[in-house]
């Protein structure tokens, strides 16, 4: 019955943890150094100094939960494109962990 | 060398488009079957080889292999003739400038317009005239085949990661082809500083804004600056980096061009003109703080002052001038908002000129 033949049109979707290594999880957060890398904040989100507030809260959620030894913060200058090299590698050499923030 | 595909199989024709809705295979509307003889006859005009590897499609990373992509072209009611500039339009839209990920998932109702130019515009029969972003068989079906694209091997779902709360109806397929006839000016992938002959050029930008310019030339520039610096516009809230593209009528350029205007002037004019007062947008924007001010606008204008007058871009080379549609009347244009400095920017890519036999 069956002879109309078609090639299927789908590929396997990589995603990002497919093209990406992705680094070790951390077991625990106390001592350590976290990172907040969000993206374009403006006042578009209601932020003030670039910070955006789901962020602020995340950063003293996280506090108040742990004994953080520090806190770096930085924003994306685009908030849809992936951070500049220079500051990726910025953070992750301060930081024992990184929160990033994505918005398109 | 042997397609790679599998392979599936149905009762007929109808069978395979029902079906084809049913496997997701399609956006909502229906789509040819790529038949192995019909995707073989798309590789064999291109003269690639099936497995080479195009790029990944965003936002979720599907290997674009000329063979997946020949076989959405198909899907797409194109001729193998098409295919050529479908690969030179998705290579623009892979390239980082385009920043593909963020105009498909942004929740910016921007698309990738693909705009042709060139001999290539009658080569393949491209409707360049009447109702130029609406019908035409290349228009549509390139159009169509960079959606399908974008859907079967980027992944690009509404309610999934495709964010935009609105869109607009170029989601299905956006292309559209200069008037090589009436254009007074060079076409438009000669402002890239391509020297071939025909051309691409893909931008992300919102469905064109159709605005009345029935006067002379002065007027028609003036009702230009006006309607592209429209409050509401991505553009003036993000003009740092952000670009728009401009539709002109051919007898609307016409007219301007018989003035004396260059498409170098027309930028200069616009970017001089096509402003607003700070103290007028501060109105109609969300929350503007003037202690952190509008990141997105060039470093030179004052925030604190609300007589300084803000620029839809931050440069005149950020604003993109094509000339397509019929000659019925002489007063239409239409302005194609982009996104803003977060990506659609518009980037260029020779075409070559058809084989004969397709």
């Amino acid at each position: 019955m069956a002879n109309f033949v078609v090639l299927d049109p789908t590929v396997d979707f990589k995603g990002l943890a497919k093209i990406a290594n992705l680094a070790p999880k951390v077991d625990d957060l106390n001592g350590k150094v976290l990172g907040l890398l969000n993206h374009h904040g403006s006042a578009v989100s209601g932020a003030a100094n670039g910070r955006d507030p789901f962020f602020e809260a995340i950063k003293s959620t996280l506090e108040k939960r742990y004994k953080l030894k520090g806190v770096v913060w930085r924003t994306k200058p685009n908030l849809s494109r992936v951070a500049p090299k220079e500051m990726l590698e910025e953070i992750a050499a301060q930081a024992d962990v990184v929160i990033n923030g994505t918005c398109s | 060398m042997a397609l790679a595909s599998r392979t599936h199989e149905f009762k007929d024709a109808w069978d395979f488009i029902e079906l084809a809705f049913e496997k997701n295979w399609t956006d909502g509307l229906p789509v040819c079957p790529p038949t192995p003889e019909r995707v073989q006859a798309m590789l064999d005009h291109a003269g690639r080889k099936p497995d080479e590897v195009v790029g990944l499609v965003p936002p979720q990373n599907g290997e674009a292999t000329i063979e997946k992509l020949a076989i959405q072209c198909v899907m797409a009611g194109c001729k193998p003739s098409y295919f050529p500039v479908v690969l030179a339009a998705l290579d623009a839209m892979l390239d980082e400038r385009f920043n593909l990920y963020g105009v498909e998932t942004t929740t910016h109702a921007n698309e990738p317009l693909t705009v042709v130019s060139g001999p290539i515009v009658k080569e393949l029969g491209f409707n360049y005239a009447d109702a130029v972003f609406g019908q035409g068989r290349p228009n549509a079906t390139i159009g169509r085949a960079i959606r399908l694209i974008l859907w079967n091997l980027g992944g690009s779902y509404p309610n999934l990661n495709a964010k935009a709360p609105l869109s607009h109806p170029g989601r299905y397929t956006f292309c559209v082809a200069e008037n090589i006839e009436e254009n007074p000016w060079p076409p438009l992938h000669k402002d890239f500083g391509l020297t071939s002959e025909s051309g691409v050029v893909v931008i992300g930008v919102e469905a064109p804004h159709g605005m009345l310019t029935l006067g002379d030339a002065q007027s028609t520039l003036y009702t230009w600056a006006d309607t592209i610096c429209r409050m509401g516009g991505n553009n003036i809230q993000y003009a740092n980096g952000g670009q728009g593209l401009l539709v002109i009528g051919p007898k609307v350029a016409q007219k301007v061009a018989a003035a004396g205007w260059t498409k170098s002037d027309i930028r200069t004019f616009l970017f001089d003109n096509a402003r607003r007062r700070l103290g007028d947008l501060k109105r109609g924007f969300y929350n503007f703080d003037p202690a952190v001010g509008n990141p997105g606008w060039p470093k030179w204008v004052d925030q604190q002052n609300d007589e300084t007058r803000v620029p839809v871009v931050a440069d005149p080379s950020d604003l993109h001038l094509a000339v397509a549609g019929g000659v019925a009347a002489h007063w239409f244009t239409a302005w194609c908002p982009g996104w803003g400095l977060m990506g659609g920017m518009a980037v260029a890519r020779p075409v070559p000129l058809p084989k004969k036999s397709a």
